[in-house]
């Protein structure tokens, strides 16, 4: 029945394009990944691709190591040295491009001086140039200091300043830093893979209760011996197998192809090498992880549900329209509605569980019955749950359908 | 008024669906016979020009329908095998929408949709939504459409489908009223829709008229004729194999054929009267030991 | 007595002085002009224009109001935000929106089946489907003109902008509907699946500065006249298959 169920699927064109579709939206997301990373060669020239990455990862991996105040002393000194340079100071940019590719090497860590000298919510690219070996005391410090205030600036209640406080204090330094470029690159563009997916997997499991009635199918499939018990498993069970290796078979290409040529290079290292302001204390591959699994929970949700309107209204169309609408309009509404509870409400749709990498960087706080966490945990809590308690309701919904 | 098929043919890919097809049709009933994969929905089709012939050409009052154009579908009416209908109109919505495409004037739209509403027995349900409507009663809008251009020429498919013996009789009746005055083109497998109205049966194989005639012309020409037989069950299926079989009856006693043959099939064989039904056996049916026989 | 007495008496009495006047023959005669009046309706075929007009009749209204909300809804979301971000993501979502709510009423004759009865009348599925077209492209225009004409007097977007956010989005997913129209072997769903990725595709293509960055004004050019090139390729084609539908269709019958 299984195999019938998943056959039914595949056996629509519709269905084979949108796996077309699905190839290319990860041919385009891996293309995109790949390109966000550029070496400048000595000539000035920029150079994209693999080999580009290559050199980059090679280029920032002789800094590896802990990033102690010693450290930041020397790339600090280092910076000013090639700020100093003919090349830096000419009016030719390509002499400019030049002194910046002799840059590449302590680009990374220079990133998180930065962000450890500009203010909370910026980005100030010069920050760096204008320090001393001096001021590399500081760069733990400046974490705490600038999260203190920023939280004096916003609405957060005292425990959930509280929370923030004793999360950024947790976290272990000095940090081991490494290449992690690639990384920034895949959750850049994980994103896109995930939001797809979760739609057009959608798409794919949106026929499989309402193709009986809209075949007329219904009178048969109802009247046979295992209509209204193993056979609606079955289709329950079908559902899981099209989301669960479509999604873990893209998901993991995806993460070969754009990963893949720095040996995972940077995964030991905390999130915070990455995402600077983020409060979760967790690496890097866990981070990797936590994407996966959310993105998956994400796209099973959203295709249960999908499954569930399918069943309900017997329409195909908007079974997909659900799909849709699901994944995009959140993100549509998020970013134009600035009120705090329509952001609390938002913060916890299911689209958050396919972008979960920037809600990692975000203070997305809730109280839980006294007690605060990120929306993470919540989400994943939350959706989990929601996803086993739509299965039985699914199966008792399909098995009471009347023909008529 | 006439129509006339001079060699129509229509080829899908390598398949002839009808071969060289011609015939003449005035006013009356005529009735087109045969088997599922005949070709008899594709000759209507090309008839009421949603299908042009591969060859061949197809005129009214000897001008091809094709050139016509829009004044041959004036006076067209088609009830398809299958048609599909508008489930939110309501009956009478669904009659003015149709009279608006066959050209009709919005007054004369009117007074024709409440004439046929009353004709087909409609009028009471006219403000009711068609999803909810019966297979008879969609049927019965079905046939007020094809009506609404009083056409000259009745085209209708496979109207008794889905209709009860009551139904059918009231539409039997309808037909033989419109008749008089129009050429009525009737396509069904069942025999009893036509035997009684029709002027002219066509039996149709293979894409092409076998036969053709007044219903007591094919009768009469018969080269078979038609017994009685009462034989044990265990030798129905020898009977089978030998002869075409039109009834087969369990009795107590054993089991009654009907079979068509020259000479008596069985020493108790009692001759009895040749019926449509029979003849459309004898062109279309099978014997036991054909490939794909069902018996 | 006065001028208006005198003229009252006066018709008075002349009516007295006429004949019976018999019920009967006014009834008959009313009857037969009703049916030398019905039989002269019937004579002639309505005019493309009358069959246009009666054609907009059996329009659902509801699908122009659904489509008036969206840009309304677009529109306001333009001009209370005044945000890039929303004008791209709005417009990627909006748009193929406002566009899908026409596939309703154009794929009615193919959802409820009813296409081999309207091939065979006076006015062919050709001209049903002409019709429809030129209702929704008559409709839509004066919504979209009212639309872009208040947009652009009350939300600071250039002519340019409006372009490639309103006009390529909508000129794709015109096309794709018109495009599964005519394929025999596609339904609405087929319709609707498309033009939602081509939905999600458009805003990631608007919303990724990296790709955004990489289409030049020429490529813009480019995608807007061929958008429209193929659309008017997509209505023509439209109108040519819909009478040619039967053509494949090898029934057993």
């Amino acid at each position: 029945m299984l195999y019938y169920e998943i056959k039914k699927v595949f056996s629509r064109t519709i269905n084979r394009a949108v796996l077309v579709v699905l190839a290319v939206v990860l041919a385009a997301a891996t293309v995109m990944a790949l390109r966000l990373t550029y070496w400048v060669n000595d000539a000035g020239e920029s150079e994209y691709g693999i080999g580009a990455i290559q050199k980059m990862a090679e280029a920032q991996h002789a800094w590896a190591g802990p990033l102690t105040e010693e450290r930041i002393a020397e790339v600090l000194e280092e910076n000013a040295r090639i700020n100093r340079s003919p090349q830096a100071q000419s009016e030719d940019i390509q002499q400019n491009d030049i002194a910046y590719g002799w840059g590449q090497g302590i680009a990374g860590i220079r990133d998180l001086i930065n962000c450890s000298f500009s203010p909370f919510y910026q980005y100030d690219y010069y920050a760096a140039d204008a320090l001393t070996a001096a001021d590399a005391a500081d760069f733990y410090g400046n974490r705490m200091v600038r999260l203190e205030e920023w939280l004096s600036t916003k609405t957060f209640s005292d425990a959930e300043e509280q929370y923030l406080a004793e999360k950024y204090n947790e976290l272990e330094t000095p940090l081991n830093y490494d290449y992690v470029g690639s990384w920034d690159g895949f959750f850049q563009g994980v994103v896109t893979v995930q939001m797809f997916l979760a739609m057009l997997l959608g798409f794919l499991v949106s026929g499989i209760f309402s193709g009986e009635i809209q075949t007329k199918a219904d009178a048969v499939f109802f009247a046979a011996q295992h209509g209204r018990g193993k056979a609606i498993r079955a289709k329950l069970l079908a559902g899981f197998c099209i989301v669960s290796v479509l999604y873990w078979v893209v998901f993991l290409v995806y993460t070969v192809l754009v990963l893949g040529w720095t040996g995972f290079m940077g995964a030991d290292c905390m999130l915070q090498v990455l995402e600077w302001r983020s409060f979760y204390n967790i690496t890097i591959g866990q981070e990797y992880w936590l994407v996966a699994f959310g993105g998956y929970l994400g796209c099973l949700f959203l295709s249960s549900l999908a499954m569930l309107v399918s069943a309900k209204t017997h329409s195909t169309v908007l079974a997909a329209l659900v799909s849709f609408v699901a994944v995009f309009i959140p993100s549509f509404l998020a970013n134009q509605i600035d009120r705090p509870l329509m952001d609390k409400i938002v913060g916890l749709l299911p689209d958050q569980l396919l972008q979960l990498h920037f809600l990692t960087s975000r203070f997305k706080l809730y109280s839980v019955g006294g007690t605060v966490v990120g929306s993470a945990i919540l989400l994943f809590v939350l959706y989990t749950a929601l996803t086993l308690l739509l299965q039985p309701a699914l199966y008792a919904s399909f098995r009471r359908q009347e023909v008529r | 008024m006439e129509l006339t098929l001079a060699q129509v043919s229509k080829t899908f890919e390598q398949n002839a669906a009808v071969d060289a097809v011609s015939y003449t049709m005035r006013n009356g009933v005529y009735g087109l016979l045969g088997v599922n994969g005949a070709g008899k929905t594709t000759l209507m089709r090309m008839i009421c020009t949603l299908m042009k012939p591969t060859s061949g050409v197809i005129t009214w009052n000897g001008r091809d329908i094709w050139k016509l154009d829009a004044e041959y579908r004036r006076v067209l009416g088609y009830l398809p095998q299958e048609f599909g209908f508008y489930p939110d109109f309501t009956a009478e919505e669904y009659l003015l929408y149709i009279a608006s495409i066959k050209g009709l004037r919005p007054a004369a739209a009117r007074q024709r949709v409440d004439e046929l509403l009353h004709t087909v027995g409609m009028e009471r349900v006219r403000k009711k939504k068609m999803k909810k409507f019966s297979g008879g009663m969609k049927r019965r809008i079905g046939i007020a459409q094809a009506m609404l251009n009083d056409p000259e020429i009745l085209v209708l498919d496979e109207p008794t489908v889905g209709l009860d013996p009551n139904e059918r009789i009231r539409f039997r009746n309808l037909i033989s009223e419109l008749s008089s005055r129009r050429l009525v083109l009737l396509s069904t497998h069942i025999v009893s829709d036509v035997e009684s109205i029709a002027n002219d049966i066509l039996l149709m194989k293979d894409g092409r008229i076998v036969r053709s005639g007044t219903p007591r012309q094919l009768v009469a020409g018969m080269p078979v004729r038609v017994w009685r037989c009462r034989v044990p069950k265990q030798e129905e299926a020898a009977y089978a194999k030998r002869y075409r079989i039109a009834n087969i009856k369990m009795t107590a006693a054993g089991t009654e054929l009907r079979i068509l043959s020259e000479q008596p099939p069985c020493a108790q064989a009692v001759q009895e009267d040749v019926t449509l039904e029979d003849v459309f056996l004898y062109h279309f049916g099978e014997t036991g030991g054909e490939r794909n026989a069902v018996l | 007595m006065r001028e208006w007495e005198r003229r009252i008496r006066q018709y008075r009495e002349h009516e007295e002085r006429l004949p019976e006047v018999k019920e009967a023959q006014i009834a008959r005669a009313a009857a037969r002009a009703r049916r030398a009046f019905y039989a002269a309706e019937r004579a002639q075929p309505n005019g493309y224009l009358s069959f246009l007009l009666l054609q907009a009749r059996f329009v659902r209204r509801r699908w122009w109001a659904a489509q008036f909300a969206v840009l309304s809804a677009l529109w306001l979301g333009l001009y209370t935000v005044q945000d890039e971000d929303f004008l791209q993501r709005g417009s990627s979502v909006l748009i193929p929106a406002f566009v899908i709510l026409m596939v309703p009423e154009l794929w009615k004759n193919a959802r409820a089946q009813s296409a081999e009865i309207e091939s065979a009348s006076y006015f062919t599925l050709r001209q049903v489907y002409a019709a429809r077209l030129t209702l929704f492209a008559a409709v839509d225009l004066l919504l979209l003109s009212l639309f872009l004409g208040v947009t652009m007097a009350t939300v600071s977007l250039t002519l340019w902008d409006a372009l490639i956010q309103f006009a390529i989005p909508f000129q794709v997913t015109c096309c794709i509907c018109l495009r599964t129209l005519c394929c025999r072997r596609c339904s609405e769903y087929h319709c609707i699946i498309l033009s939602l990725i081509w939905s999600s595709v458009w805003m990631w293509i608007v919303m990724n500065e990296t790709i955004y960055a990489m289409i030049s004004t020429p490529i813009w050019l480019a995608l807007l006249t061929g958008s429209a090139a193929y659309l008017a390729y997509a209505v023509w084609k439209l109108l040519q298959s819909a009478n040619n539908s039967w053509e494949e269709d090898y029934l057993w019958n």
